[in-house]
């Protein structure tokens, strides 16, 4: 009977205590996830029939086949229960009527605020300026400013076509005089000092707004080139206009235009009517939950230059819904969002994944410490296994100082692949994941084309699963980055894939074909090739083949 | 006295184990999901065995449409009042509200074009359309035997 008899010492005790406390402490401390697990699983609604040769039609969650696609805002219409989608002009009036009043642009540290009824002013000071001048075609090259918006919405106000030029705020672009001379504008807009003005002389310019720097406009800027006129920004916008009651416009005429990535050493002009772009809104306005959209309250930076479409449609869903913008003159493709976002404190930003994965690279090398790396480790386990945020506790702050300082309110970080284009960075997941833990924000990743107003596909804002990619990214053996995938179609549209160059719906490995989306937010036509060749994940989500 | 003692290990050993539990990676669920159907051509020879007895899906076409009744197999199935129409046109009968054998057009027959309809039974054929878009799956469409459409088909 002695030898069965139970000894229990101290050592016994603690570890009872330790058994209790591993089984109880997790049930009191545990959170919920931010979304539930199995909602993760399936992301698009799938066609129950497919043509032959071609995947099964994949549409948003929110409109499953059946159901309309989102083409607008759903305003208040002058008849009784009806409803319309609005054009570029609502957008600004949203911004008037449900923000805070005012715009914001940031110099270094300073927060310079804008009152938003001077702006309409201007905007429509400008905009009679360039009617009364007999010009139908405005070209704008400017930084990420208010002299940006204000030139765009004169356009939407006063019926003119807005001709976007590439801009890149660190290199001039050494392409403009071509692609002036293609999208023949009759006025371009422009900051003073930043192009040899003597290059625009044989282009057919009527006159060329510059935007010059309050110290230096006392300077004779009038100068004519050949037979263009000078004019300086500020003398344009100061003259008190009436504003016009709103013009009839044709919503489905080119009012946007933009130059697509250089593909095949090649770049297209591609157009954009009122309506593209407004469906692009919306639908970027529905895709998001409830509790993430934009609001009042947020303050939205663009990280990325205004003249990539991608960017200033969320630009204008931000104002639409009311957010205050934050306008940053570095904005670019290589833009150092530290710089970007400290002085301005954003919510929500919009970054190039070429300059998010700087700031990765940046912040990964000067992990240095052992507990960097563990603590990196455990948040990284609070994504992916309980599927929060981590926001932070008094252990995990420790790490704080390595991380890149966004202003501490950071909550949305949206950044899209730019399908076709070549020269795209391409994050990975881990990339992303890593990116969540350093902003203690979520990231949304999607797909943007530049023959679509908005994303083509986007992430869940709350899937912070890690796909481990097959291969690491690996310099010495040029090992490339491989994309992560680009979460499910937007409402606006609906995607399939055609078997192209021996990828097929049937494949084992899940459909993949070349990518064809249609819907309103495609430019010039409800039906378009990405020309690039896509595959299913099982999920519903779309990622390179 | 040694601090090993078998309740020490037992409880060590449970202690472990709820360790290697917590943190062992989770498994992810698999979805059952349904792999999507393939739009057909049919003629009316390849139409006749869906007729939910010697293949298991019932289909019927409707004004040269063919659609998936498998839902509906309690009308359209085996024994059931309009399983005359299982695997066949059934135009001509839902058009003029009979349900009976001599409705139907032979397989080796050309497709009816219904010409002869009255506007009563071509709207009573539109609605029952309507009907059938609204209820069932378009799964594929009916085309003569030996057309174009039918041999891009390989039928």
């Amino acid at each position: 009977m002695d030898a069965l008899e139970l000894q229990f010492d101290v050592v016994s005790y603690t570890l009872i205590a330790l058994l209790v406390g591993i089984i109880v402490l997790p049930v009191v401390f545990s959170k919920d996830p931010d979304i539930h697990p199995f909602a993760l699983l399936r992301q698009s609604t799938v066609s129950p029939v497919r043509n032959p040769k071609e995947s099964a039609v994949y549409r948003s969650l929110h409109t499953p086949p059946g159901y309309p696609l989102v083409t607008g805002l759903g305003l208040p219409s002058a008849q009784k229960y009806t409803t319309r989608g609005g054009d570029i002009r609502d957008i600004w009036k949203l911004a008037v009527e449900k923000g805070k009043g005012k715009l914001l642009t940031v110099r270094g540290t300073t927060v310079v605020e804008h009152d938003i009824n001077t702006l309409t002013q201007r905007i429509h000071a400008l905009g009679s300026h360039l009617k009364q001048l007999g010009a139908k075609t405005i070209a704008i090259y400017l930084p990420n400013d208010t002299e940006n918006l204000v030139a765009s919405f004169a356009c939407a106000f006063y019926d003119l076509k807005l001709v976007i030029l590439p801009f890149e705020p660190k290199s001039s672009n050494p392409q403009v005089v071509d692609f002036l001379k293609r999208a023949s504008p009759d006025v371009l807009i422009m900051q003073g000092g930043q192009l040899p003005v003597d290059q625009f002389k044989g282009v057919g310019l009527k006159e060329i707004v510059l935007v010059v720097e309050e110290a230096s406009q006392h300077m004779d800027w009038s100068e004519p080139i050949g037979s263009t006129r000078c004019i300086q920004y500020a003398e344009v916008v100061s003259q008190a206009v009436e504003p016009v009651a709103d013009l009839d416009l044709d919503l489905n005429a080119p009012a946007v235009v933009i130059f697509s990535p250089k593909i095949a050493g090649k770049v297209n002009i591609v157009e954009f009517s009122h309506r593209n772009i407004i469906a692009g809104v919306a639908a970027q306005t529905v895709v998001l939950p409830k509790s993430e959209k934009y609001s009042e309250n947020d303050l939205f930076v663009p990280v990325d230059t205004l003249s990539d479409l991608y960017t200033r449609i969320h630009t204008y869903v931000a104002l639409s819904s009311g957010s205050t913008v934050a306008l940053n003159p570095i904005g670019g493709k290589h833009a150092n969002v530290e710089l970007a976002c400290k002085a301005a404190k954003p919510t929500i930003i919009c970054a190039a994944p070429e300059s998010l994965l700087e700031i990765q690279l940046r912040t990964r090398g000067s992990m240095m410490e052992m507990w960097h790396g563990m603590i990196h480790f455990f948040q990284t386990r609070t994504l992916t296994v309980q599927g929060q945020i981590p926001k932070g506790n008094f252990w995990t702050n420790v790490n704080d100082y390595i991380r890149p300082d966004v202003g501490g309110k950071l909550r949305l970080v949206f950044v899209a692949e730019s399908g076709a284009d070549e020269e795209s960075q391409a994050l990975n997941s881990l990339d992303l994941s890593d990116l969540r833990v350093f902003f203690k924000s979520k990231v949304v990743y999607g797909l943007k084309h530049h023959k679509v107003a908005g994303p083509v596909t986007q992430c869940n804002v709350y899937d912070y699963r890690v796909q481990y990619p097959e291969q690491l990214p690996n310099r010495k053996k040029n090992i490339p980055r491989y994309c992560a995938h680009f979460g499910s179609v937007t409402p606006g549209l609906e995607i399939k894939l055609r078997d192209s160059q021996g990828y097929k719906a049937d494949d084992a490995e899940g459909p993949r074909g070349e990518v064809w989306v249609s819907g309103l937010p495609i430019a010039g036509g409800t039906e378009t090739s990405l020309q690039f060749i896509g595959k299913w994940e099982p999920e519903g989500v779309l990622s390179y083949a | 006295m040694s601090v090993f003692t078998p309740v020490n290990l037992i409880l060590l050993a449970l202690f472990f184990y709820l360790v290697y539990m917590r943190l062992r990676p989770a498994t992810v669920p698999k979805l059952a999901t349904t792999e999507p159907m393939v739009f057909q051509t049919f003629t009316p020879r390849t139409l006749k065995p869906y007729n939910g007895t010697d293949e298991p899906r019932v289909l019927l076409a409707v004004d040269g449409k063919v659609f998936d009744v498998t839902a509906g197999k309690s009308f359209y199935g085996p024994g059931g009042p309009y399983s005359n129409f299982a695997g066949r046109d059934a135009s001509r009968g839902l058009a003029k509200n009979s349900f009976d054998e001599e409705m139907l057009t032979d397989v080796d027959k050309p497709i009816d074009k219904l010409e002869d309809l009255t506007d009563e039974e071509r709207g009573s054929l539109r609605d029952w359309k309507g009907h059938f878009e609204g209820k069932y799956l378009l799964v594929g469409k009916l085309v003569e035997e030996g057309s174009d459409e039918a041999k891009e088909a390989g039928l």
